[in-house]
């Protein structure tokens, strides 16, 4: 992320970003009315005792993520140009979206994670989100909005104090930066207090009662995203913009299922042998 | 992009994330009133500490 002009935007480019705008939109409004016109569609969870859920409160608290969004896109915008800064924005929007989308979809219907490995069967659920004014799916829209945010300035970051690393190395900087982020962030959130998002599973590893899959999740997701970023410019240089643009998402795609069958190949195991459960904690958390 | 242009723009991503991380994570953490929400605060350490890093490294940068 070192360019500093903001390059001619071609046809191709223009209508890949148009593109990316119009799937982001088609899935955030019908899924942003299910949720507060018919949430048994969606089947949204019962918001009994989470504080700050009601409409109005859910638009407030997401404007601060809009807002921080919305400036680090005009920073991408300027430094990247539009299709670049738009492949990151849809990239990271739809990598993690699509990602916890599955996890919280597998949660909602636990006989598929029994149909797995017989290890699952005793998995009650993984985990659900409470407030949220936008939706895609069954994740906040300013979720998705977040990890674009945090992946973007973990990798401006990275590359600031790693240019001259390979981009392995690099990424992986990025990604416990993020991690150590959540570290806090997760069990702040989850506190009575806000309950932002409410854990369901009986995962046997966690760290301050938060499952231990998800701190590696977040560790994965920005690594695996920075690198699919990096390879950008030469699949778009091989394949042409339109080419290069299906086979990032493609990539991205690919590392999504190789997160979910390494938790999976993660999960038989820790589910058979941990016994009993093991929580690092500190002072009760 | 001119120096003279840079200004607070390089560190937008940073200031970004630093708002963020004190919304979320300290801000948040003050109004659980759970003092044991603020006794982990030094796991997020590596992030201050990139966030701290990257902003000097583009400081040091645009002094030369």
């Amino acid at each position: 992320m070192t360019e500093t002009t903001e390059p001619q935007l071609l046809p191709a480019e223009k209508k890949a970003a148009w593109l990316i705008a119009a799937a982001m939109a088609a899935v955030i409004v019908p899924s942003t009315v299910l949720h507060h016109f018919f949430p048994e569609v969606m089947k949204v969870p019962s918001m009994a005792g989470v504080p700050y859920s009601s409409p109005g409160w859910a638009l407030a608290l997401d404007l601060i993520p809009i807002a921080v969004g919305a400036a680090c896109f005009y920073h991408a915008r300027r430094t990247l140009g539009w299709y670049k800064a738009m492949m990151f924005l849809g990239g990271s929007f739809f990598f993690t979206g699509l990602a916890e989308n599955v996890w919280i979809y597998l949660g909602k219907h636990p006989q598929l994670l029994a149909a797995m490995s017989g290890e699952f069967s005793s998995v009650p659920g993984t985990y659900y989100f409470t407030r949220g004014f936008f939706w895609w799916g069954d994740m906040p829209a300013t979720i998705c909005l977040a990890w674009f945010f945090i992946a973007y300035s973990c990798v401006y970051i990275q590359d600031i104090l790693l240019p001259r690393t390979g981009i392995w190395a690099r990424a992986a900087v990025g990604g416990l930066m993020a991690m150590s982020l959540d570290l806090w962030l997760d069990p702040v959130q989850v506190h009575p207090a806000w309950q932002s998002w409410r854990w369901v599973t009986n995962e046997t590893i966690k760290v301050f009662s938060i499952p231990l899959t998800n701190f590696a999740a977040w560790f994965l997701m920005i690594l695996l995203f920075a690198v699919a970023f990096d390879k950008l410019p030469r699949l778009v240089e091989r394949r042409g913009v339109a080419g290069g643009t299906g086979l990032f998402f493609l990539l991205l795609l690919g590392f999504k299922l190789a997160i979910l069958a390494s938790f999976v190949a993660y999960g038989i195991p820790a589910m058979k042998y941990v016994s009993p459960p093991v929580n690092l904690t500190l002072w009760g958390i | 992009m001119k120096d003279k242009d840079r200004g607070l723009f390089v560190y937008l991503p940073i200031i970004a994330l630093f708002g963020y991380w004190l919304y979320a994570c300290v801000i948040c953490a003050f109004l659980t009133l759970d003092p044991r929400m603020l006794k982990i605060a030094f796991v997020s350490l590596p992030v201050v500490l990139g966030m701290a890093l990257g902003a000097l490294k583009l400081a040091r940068s645009a002094g030369r």
